[in-house]
Parts: C-alpha cells; sequence; structure tokens
C-alpha cells in the first residue's frame, strides 16, 4: 500500500510552501509574517470541510470527473509556477547556465524535469522517505540562517520595513499557498488521522512562513527596497562564520527544495491523470512534467495577481465538499 | 529403469547393474571410487569419492565393522543390521535415487550398495582439505573474536552453534544449483524472526534456480528484487559474532558451502556504519565512531565534487586566504580541474584495483611506487595541483571509514564530481535528490533500507544515531520486525 505517515506529508507540503517564500519578491515586513501566519489558519479553516469528507472515506480518486480536473489544474499551475519561481531566483541564486538566455532555462528546466521524473517514478513512499530528510535539511540551514540572523541584525529593521496593509498580505498569504492542490491529493493518501495531519501541516506552515519571513524582515529590513529577493537575500548576508560563507548550504537547500517541490507536483499530477484518464498507462508523470516546464516559461508572477490566486486556492479546496454536497442534494431529490 | 515420484532414477537392485550406471552416469570419472566385496554373505559395493573422505576415519570406522559382519538371510536384513547393531557414523542419511546417492558421494560421505537392495546406507566420513579458521581479512576488529568464517559451510554452523547455544537457533541445510549442488544452510532464530519474512526468503529461495553458486553473489540478486538499487538491501559478514548478533535481532542468514561469508537479510543502510567494537566500547565513544563514520562516507562521495563546484563556479564562498592558495596551485596545472579530478580519482582506482589483484608482496610495492614515486612525481612535476591532490587523498581515506560501501563510493565519487563540474553546486543537489530517493526506495520484505531515520523509528534510534547502554539494549528485546512496513 502506498500509505505515507503525517510527518511526511507535512514534510512534502512544507518543503513547497517553504520554496515559496525562498522566492517571495517585493518588500516584505513584519505584516507579512503576521498576513501569512493568518492565511495559513485561514487555509485550514477552508479546507475542515475537505479534511470532513476525507476523514469519512471520501478521496480523490472518489470525486466527479470535473472536480478531478480541477485538482489536476491546479497542480499543473502550481508546478508552472515553480518552475517560474525558480527562474527568476536564479537571478540571485546562480545556476551555471541559467542565465544563458533561453536555451539555458530549458536545460536547467530539463534536468529538474529529468530528475522529478525518476524521483516520482520511485513511488509516493521513497518520494515521501526522501522528502522527510530533504526537510531536515532544510531545517538545519534554516536554523542557521535564523541564528545568525538574531545576532546579526538590528530589531529595528522590523518597524522601518514597509509593506502592505494586513488584509493585504493575509490575501498574498492565502494566494502563495498555490500548494493546496497537491495537499487536497496527498491527504487521501495518509495513512494516519486525517484532521490531525491538516491540523499539524497548517500550524507548521503558519510558524515557519512567520519564523523565514521575520527573519527576512530582520536582516534585509534596511534595504528592502533594493533586495528582490528578500529571503533568498537574506541567506546570503547573514552569515554565523566570521570566516566562511554559508551561501553554498542556501544554494543546496534551494535546489532540493525546487526539485522535490515540483517532483511532489508531478507525483500528484501523476496521480490525478491516473484517476482521470485510466487510459493513459504509460508516460502520465512525463506529460505532467512537460506542461509544468512550459507553463514555467511565461513570465507569470503569482504575487502579481494575488486576488485571482487566492480564489483558486479556496476553490480547490471547496470544490470536492461542494461536488459532494451537490450530489447529495441530488440523490435526496430523486428519492423524494 | 524405473523414476520416483520427483521424477529422478530409482537406484537399481541389481548390483552389477547398479555398478554399471553408477560408472555411465560419472561418466567413467577418475575420482569414484567403486570397492566391491562380499560381507554378511550379501555382494556389496563401497562408493566415495576420493580426496572427498577421510581414508583413515573410513578404514577405522566404516570397513573394519562391515568386513565383521555375520552371515545374513539378504541385503535387506544386512541393512537393518548395519542400522540397528552398527554405528558407523552420526551423519547416516540414505539415498533412493542415483542423484541423492551422487551427491552424497561427491559431499564426502561412503555409500554402501548391496545386491538385492533398492536403497543405499551412507556414512559421513568426510574429510577433505580446507583452510583452518582464521582472522578475517575484511572486518577489522579490535576487541572482538578473531575468528572468521571458513570455505566449509558445516565449520561456519558449528561456529554459530558455538557461540549461540539456545535450541531456537535452527539450521536448514538444503541444495543449490543444478550443475554445482552446492550445499547452502538458512539460519535464523525460530523465538525471534518475523515468520513471513522467514516465509519469504523460503519463497525467493525455493524459486531462485541458479545452475550454480560458487560465491554469495551467486544467490543475493535472488533474493533481493529486481529494480534498479545502487545499495544492496542484503548484507555480507565473515564474521561468526556479527552474524549471531544479527540473528539474535530476527534476521535470516544463508551461509553457501566454499565460500567465507554469510549472507545477512535484511539489511538497513546504517548498518554498513556499525562495528562490533561499538559494543566493546563506552557508548559515548561508540556514538563519537559512528557519526565520524557517516561524516567519513560523505566526505568520500562528496569531496572532490564540492572541491570542483567551489573552484569552478562558486568562488565566491571561500575566504580571501583559501581562494589565494587555490588560485596560486591550480594557475600551475596545465588540466582544467575537473579532468585534473578525474585523472588523479581514476588513477587511483588503477593503482587499487593492481594492489588487490596481484600477490600480495608485489602488491605492496605498487603501492609503494604509486603513493611515493608517481604522486610525488606528479605534483613536482605541476601535472596535478597539491590542494586537488590533499582533498582526493581525504576523499579516498573517508571512504577507508566505510569498508562496506566501497563499490557504491567509487561509483557515486565519480558521478558527483562531474555533476559538480558541470553544473556546480546546483548539480551536486540534483544528483543528490536523486541517490537520495533511490536509497529511500530499497525495501526488500517490507523492511525499509533507510529505517530507522526515514520512515523514523523511535526504537531503533537506541543503536543507530545513538548506542544506549548495554544493560538497556539487553533488556529492550530489540528485533528487526520493528521496521516492518508491510505487514503492519
Amino acid at each position: 500500500m502506498n500509505r505515507i505517515s503525517k510527518f511526511q506529508l507535512v514534510s512534502l507540503l512544507l518543503i513547497g510552501d517553504v520554496f515559496a517564500l525562498f522566492c517571495i519578491s517585493g518588500s516584505i515586513s513584519a505584516m507579512t509574517a503576521a498576513g501569512f501566519a493568518a492565511g495559513s489558519i485561514l487555509q485550514l479553516v477552508t479546507a475542515m470541510p475537505l479534511v470532513y469528507l476525507y476523514s469519512r472515506g471520501s478521496s480523490p480518486a472518489s470525486c466527479g470527473r470535473a472536480v478531478k480536473l480541477l485538482l489536476l489544474a491546479g497542480v499543473l499551475t502550481w508546478g508552472g509556477s515553480l518552475f517560474a519561481m525558480l527562474r527568476q531566483a536564479s537571478s540571485v541564486i546562480y545556476i551555471p547556465y541559467e542565465n544563458k538566455g533561453i536555451w539555458g532555462s530549458i536545460a536547467v528546466a530539463g534536468l529538474i524535469a529529468l530528475v522529478c521524473v525518476y524521483i516520482s517514478s520511485s513511488g509516493i513512499k521513497a518520494l515521501a522517505r526522501s522528502g522527510v530528510i530533504a526537510a531536515a535539511l532544510g531545517a538545519v540551514c534554516i536554523a542557521i540562517v535564523v541564528v545568525s540572523a538574531v545576532l546579526h541584525s538590528e530589531p529595528e529593521a522590523l518597524a522601518s520595513a514597509e509593506g502592505r496593509s494586513f488584509s493585504g498580505e493575509l490575501l498574498r498569504g492565502f494566494a502563495l499557498s498555490g500548494g493546496v492542490g497537491s495537499f487536497a491529493v496527498l491527504l487521501g493518501f495518509t495513512d494516519d488521522d486525517v484532521s490531525d495531519s491538516a491540523v499539524l501541516y497548517f500550524i507548521c506552515k503558519a510558524v515557519i512562513s512567520a519564523l523565514v519571513i521575520l527573519t527576512a524582515v530582520l536582516v534585509t529590513g534596511g534595504i528592502m527596497d533594493v533586495s528582490g529577493f528578500p529571503a533568498a537575500m537574506a541567506a546570503q548576508l547573514s552569515q554565523p562564520f566570521p570566516v566562511q560563507r554559508i551561501d553554498s548550504l542556501f544554494l543546496i537547500v534551494f535546489s532540493v527544495f525546487a526539485v522535490y517541490s515540483v517532483a511532489v507536483q508531478a507525483s500528484a499530477a501523476e496521480y490525478l491523470i491516473g484517476v482521470t484518464f485510466p487510459e493513459m498507462k504509460k508516460f502520465r508523470c512525463t506529460a505532467a512534467l512537460l506542461i509544468m516546464a512550459a507553463a514555467g516559461l511565461f513570465p507569470f508572477r503569482i504575487s502579481d495577481h494575488t486576488a485571482i490566486s487566492a480564489a483558486a486556492a479556496a476553490l480547490i479546496l471547496l470544490a470536492a465538499p461542494a461536488e459532494h454536497l451537490i450530489r447529495k442534494g441530488a440523490l435526496k431529490k430523486r428519492e423524494v | 529403469m524405473t523414476r520416483n515420484e520427483r521424477g529422478k532414477l530409482r537406484l537399481l537392485p541389481e548390483l552389477e547393474a547398479s555398478i554399471a550406471m553408477i560408472k555411465k552416469l560419472s561418466g567413467g570419472s577418475s575420482d569414484v571410487l567403486i570397492n566391491e566385496f562380499t560381507t554378511g554373505g550379501v555382494r556389496c559395493c563401497l562408493l566415495s569419492c576420493e580426496g572427498m573422505m577421510s581414508s583413515q576415519t573410513a578404514a577405522e570406522m566404516v570397513l573394519a565393522p562391515l568386513t565383521e559382519i555375520e552371515e545374513q538371510s539378504g541385503a535387506e536384513e544386512l541393512f537393518g543390521y548395519i542400522s540397528t547393531h552398527l554405528l558407523l557414523s552420526c551423519d547416516r542419511p540414505t539415498a533412493e535415487d542415483y542423484d541423492t546417492l551422487f551427491r552424497l558421494i561427491n559431499s564426502g560421505f561412503a555409500v554402501l550398495i548391496a545386491d538385492g537392495a533398492d536403497t543405499a546406507l551412507a556414512f559421513g566420513v568426510q574429510g577433505y582439505a580446507s583452510r583452518g579458521v582464521q582472522e578475517p581479512s575484511g572486518e577489522g576488529n579490535i576487541m572482538g573474536s578473531h575468528e572468521g568464517f571458513t570455505e566449509t559451510v558445516r565449520t561456519n554452523m558449528s561456529m554459530l552453534r558455538r557461540r549461540l547455544k539456545s535450541p531456537e537457533l535452527v539450521m536448514e541445510l538444503s541444495v543449490k544449483g543444478s550443475k554445482s549442488r552446492t550445499d547452502i544452510c538458512l539460519c535464523y532464530m525460530r523465538d525471534r524472526v518475523p515468520e513471513k519474512l522467514l516465509e519469504r526468503i523460503k519463497r525467493s529461495l525455493s524459486e531462485a534456480q541458479p545452475e550454480s553458486v560458487l560465491s554469495t553473489g551467486y544467490i543475493r540478486p535472488f533474493l533481493e528484487k529486481r529494480s534498479f538499487e545502487l545499495f544492496s538491501t542484503t548484507g555480507i559478514t565473515e564474521r561468526p559474532d556479527v552474524l549471531c548478533s544479527k540473528l539474535i535481532e530476527g534476521r535470516v542468514a544463508v551461509l553457501v558451502d566454499g565460500v567465507p561469508y554469510a549472507i545477512i537479510i535484511p539489511r538497513l543502510f546504517c548498518e554498513s556504519f556499525h562495528t562490533l567494537d561499538d559494543y566493546a566500547f563506552k557508548p559515548y565513544y561508540a556514538v563519537f565512531s559512528r557519526w565520524l563514520r557517516y561524516a567519513a562516507f560523505l566526505i568520500a562521495v562528496l569531496l572532490p565534487a564540492v572541491y570542483a563546484a567551489i573552484v569552478m563556479y562558486h568562488p565566491e564562498l571561500l575566504n580571501s586566504t583559501m581562494l589565494i592558495l587555490l588560485a596560486d596551485a591550480e594557475k600551475n596545472a596545465p588540466l582544467p580541474i575537473l579532468v585534473e579530478a578525474f585523472f588523479v580519482l581514476l588513477m587511483y582506482e588503477v593503482i587499487r584495483e593492481a594492489g588487490v589483484r596481484l600477490p600480495k608482496p608485489v602488491g605492496g610495492s605498487v603501492s609503494i611506487i604509486s603513493g611515493l614515486i608517481i604522486g610525488d612525481a606528479a605534483v613536482k612535476s605541476g601535472l596535478v595541483s597539491t590542494p586537488l591532490l590533499t582533498i582526493t587523498a581525504l576523499a579516498v581515506l573517508g571512504g577507508f571509514a566505510v569498508p562496506d560501501l566501497q563499490p557504491q563510493i567509487t561509483v557515486l565519487r565519480l558521478c558527483f564530481l562531474a555533476a559538480g563540474g558541470i553544473m556546480g553546486l546546483f548539480g551536486i543537489s540534483l544528483l543528490a535528490c536523486a541517490v537520495l530517493t533511490n536509497i529511500c526506495a530499497a525495501e526488500d520484505y517490507g523492511f525499509p533500507f533507510t529505517a530507522p531515520f526515514s520512515p523514523f523509528k523511535r526504537q531503533g534510534m537506541g543503536d543507530t544515531a545513538f548506542r544506549l547502554g548495554m544493560r538497556k539494549m539487553q533488556r529492550r528485546g530489540f528485533t528487526v520486525e520493528a521496521y516492518n512496513e508491510q505487514d503492519k
């Protein structure tokens, strides 16, 4: 049985969320941290009907075709966004050949896709097991950056950094979590209690989002205007060791998180393609990755379309319960 | 000629015809000894294989008593008398077909056939030349036993029995290999082994139909699943004490005749970093040694790749002193760093291979010539930079700390070097993801290779990341079943 534990589920999903935070662009402030944390809690509330549905034995496979297609579209779009984020963030994270024009971008995206195909083809269990190790590596890296930021930062940067209003940041926090599609799929794979898993995920997400954003604000507060990617720049600026830079550690974690974020979306998409188009037996993962990589070449930024992205995230979380209610209503009507 | 229910040719009751059949089946092989004689008034023949039995034991324990048997009415009575009145040897199997008869003869038994009998009596008088018990050459140990397995399966079985006198230790002998007819012995502790694990291993063994079993490598693939795995999910050891500790944990072992190694199933990744000395020293030192071995593994695999990646693509990560030092050393080297690193690593592999294959005295000379003369000359001539040589030496040294993983380290080191040299740290990260997934995907008989780290199993951490005190370890009654994911 391809079942995963709640800790494996949370690790896989958090990798994608933290990677999105690494690639966050534009100015951020303490309000952003509060907005993102509140956004995660709001997502938990929005996800409750879905969690309830799954806890009663339902799964993505038992949903209607329209819901499956919606989930698939959400997963593929978020996968494409991850590729786009990677391409955009590579201006501050040095990836050889990435800045050599369109062919460089295609080569890097192709390499990531190749590794993702391998990872996804190894099965959800292998992905979950290795994802936990990758997440642990990331946690160590984040801890080093946080410690360094706390030691070297100026607390007044928290107050000086300018950001949007709370409602604006809440919307951005809700929108930047396009991983809700994979959450809706992978939640069906957990062999632990579904509601426990969901609560653990959203709470961890709220805490980590706030931590990463606050660290980035503390380090880059004074130069926020010139930092395109505050979280990535914070990692470059906070150096805990006087004789050795730790950017290398961040670059490794960034690349590993990029691969796992895409691999999670690819696995979710592969599963959804399998249950939506059962006649398609082969190349499901390859097809999903090709679509994602191609989508990643478009200059699309989620942060530029927060309202649309937030609405899409809410739709993905509510689609299955809504469909269930409609079906139930129709059944009752027929009985009457 | 009749065949039994297994399709084997049954023994012929007429002595002449039976001897003719034996000669025909053996193709007149010179080492099959056929001695006809009459005892108890019945015409008999003693069959044996030259060099496989002890002549002295056979003469004293079998031939002398056999020739002194009083008159019997027929072959059946003669065999009845031998079975009930004479204890010629402890191991007394019987053969009803020529297949079994030849297996016994070729295993060092003296086999008695008689005119009018359709069965044969065999007497264990094995006495073939074999290597004595010696210190294991590959699994060094400071505080433990200095005995290693030998090539004789029965000696190896006795070594296990000497250490585990409990009747729960079961050793089941069987034969594998349609041509080699090799004895293999399945060992397990009846009260510790997970039933389903034993059942699945027995099924895998029964499905395995190799032609010959000349080393553990001939049978291990049949015990592992077919998908591509970098690391082996079955382990080997040449130490009986190590094998006993594994059996107590509920694992299953396979001993193969002619091979001084035992196969252990299942095996976990973390076990490559354990040694028996870990249990002889204080826990704090054992923990230190284990983590040192984990670090050595990472150094062995990644150090040359990280060096090439940083020098070629990320020099800004170096502090100024280090940068000047490396730049100074590398500017005089004629080859690009990636080519230079490949050259040094491949040269090392050639030297190692030469040292292993050559006779020991010559192997020592190879080390001296390569290490002192070629290494020194390469640096002095400027062909190879000193920092790169130092990095390579450190990586190779790191690999020696984990001898179990030597093949994987060698290949992975070269792959990571290529990834780091072409794509920098980004390439190393991508390859690391693929390798990590490959390791995590390995799972045989329901036991994940990466347990207890991922999936995390708290019960297993007491003897993995840490090492509990011996009192606690002996009390906890841990078995490998705690890692099972398939049957929970």
